[in-house]
């Protein structure tokens, strides 16, 4: 079947000396990256942006990213399909692309916070890495 | 089955560590279904929260009016993933598509799981219910307007999946030859959920529930 996203959109070609600046919804994002990355430093708040829920026009979420770019730290996770996590080029600000299984986008966030929330050790796992590894150096403790 | 009943007690974000999805890829699961249901991020906590600690819910899914389509992308889930654990986290009491019972066993399965369950199990319909003449569509000689209204009286909620269930869809399209209508034409008094999309839309079920 054919997706939406396979739908050619010809995009016109402009001067564009700042592509956040020309382009309709890159700008307010980028203000409200602003704001959040305030809110990070002054009072530790986080924020996440869902970009797949904002009506991006041709060429603006492209523009984003562009604006946005790639900083010091990328992060590849392999959890049910493959996460690209990357810290842009203000730090802080972290974009976060998730793809299922078979290969398809099924979130684009991104999230202002120090080290996205995704990225950190869960208790969940933590415990059961305990109960693991406990296993394997006490075996005899595990026997049953 | 024993196996199967160790599981009944389980929450869901108990029963998914078990079978290796680790908490990392239960959250990445949260935020992509906040985004399909156009919730916004901040939900993503409450998400998990809340699914972390699903109980498993008994689910009798019903079949009237419709092609199959529906139930074909319920099982047709691709490699493994949360949503297909989630179905194997639901106990799916009635199904008369993919249940091995048929006949009066089936709706003895369909019955027991109603009275087990009262007032806490969730009613999946596809398919739209024919008005104008009970013999159009029946089950076990029962009729589907019938079969909704009994089953319908002693659950928590609805979820009207594909068009057929949610809007009418196809059986309702002019000249609407068995005066199909849709489940929230007749249920008016318990929560009913529509997720309209068909066939594509299996990966909305499972949160739904
Ligand atoms: S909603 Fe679509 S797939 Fe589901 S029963 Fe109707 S026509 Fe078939």
């Amino acid at each position: 079947m054919q997706k939406l996203r396979d739908i050619v959109v010809r995009v016109e070609e402009r001067d564009d000396p700042d592509p956040v600046i020309n382009h309709s919804n890159a700008l307010p994002i980028m203000h409200e990256v602003l704001h959040a990355l305030k809110r990070l430093h002054e009072k530790g708040e986080t924020t996440s942006i869902d970009l797949r829920s904002i009506p991006f026009g041709p060429g603006d979420e492209e523009a984003l990213l562009r604006q946005l770019g790639c900083g010091e730290v990328s992060i590849e996770l392999q959890s049910l399909g493959k996460s690209t996590i990357c810290e842009t080029l203000y730090p802080g600000v972290w974009l976060i692309d998730h793809y299922n299984a078979e290969g398809e986008r099924i979130a684009l966030n991104i999230e202002i916070n120090r080290v996205p929330e995704i990225v950190q050790s869960q208790p969940e796992d933590i415990s059961d890495a305990i109960i693991r590894l406990n296993g394997q150096l006490n075996p005899e403790n595990f026997a049953c | 089955m024993a196996e199967e009943l160790k599981r009944i007690g389980k929450t869901l974000g108990e029963s998914l560590r078990e079978r290796g999805v680790s908490r990392r890829g239960f959250l990445k699961f949260c935020s992509a279904t906040a985004s399909m249901m156009a919730l916004p991020p901040a939900m993503v906590p409450a998400i998990a929260a809340s699914l972390e600690k699903a109980k498993r819910p008994s689910v009798i899914w019903l079949s009237f009016q419709e092609c199959t389509g529906c139930t074909e992308s319920l099982t047709r889930s691709h490699s493994p993933s949360v949503e297909n654990l989630i179905f194997d986290h639901i106990s799916l009491d009635y199904h008369h598509t993919l249940q091995v019972a048929s006949g009066a066993a089936a709706e003895a399965a369909r019955e027991a799981a109603m009275h087990e369950n009262e007032g806490k199990y969730i009613v999946v319909v596809d398919g739209s219910i024919p008005l104008g003449n009970p013999g159009y569509s029946a089950i076990a000689g029962i009729s589907n307007l019938q079969m909704l209204e009994e089953t319908v009286a002693g659950a928590a909620a609805v979820v009207a999946v594909g068009t057929c269930a949610a809007f009418g869809g196809l059986p309702q399209a002019s000249p609407n030859p068995t005066g199909a209508v849709s489940v929230s034409d007749i249920v008016k008094d318990k929560p009913v959920v529509n997720v309209r999309l068909s066939q594509q839309s299996s990966p909305v079920y499972w949160p739904t529930f």
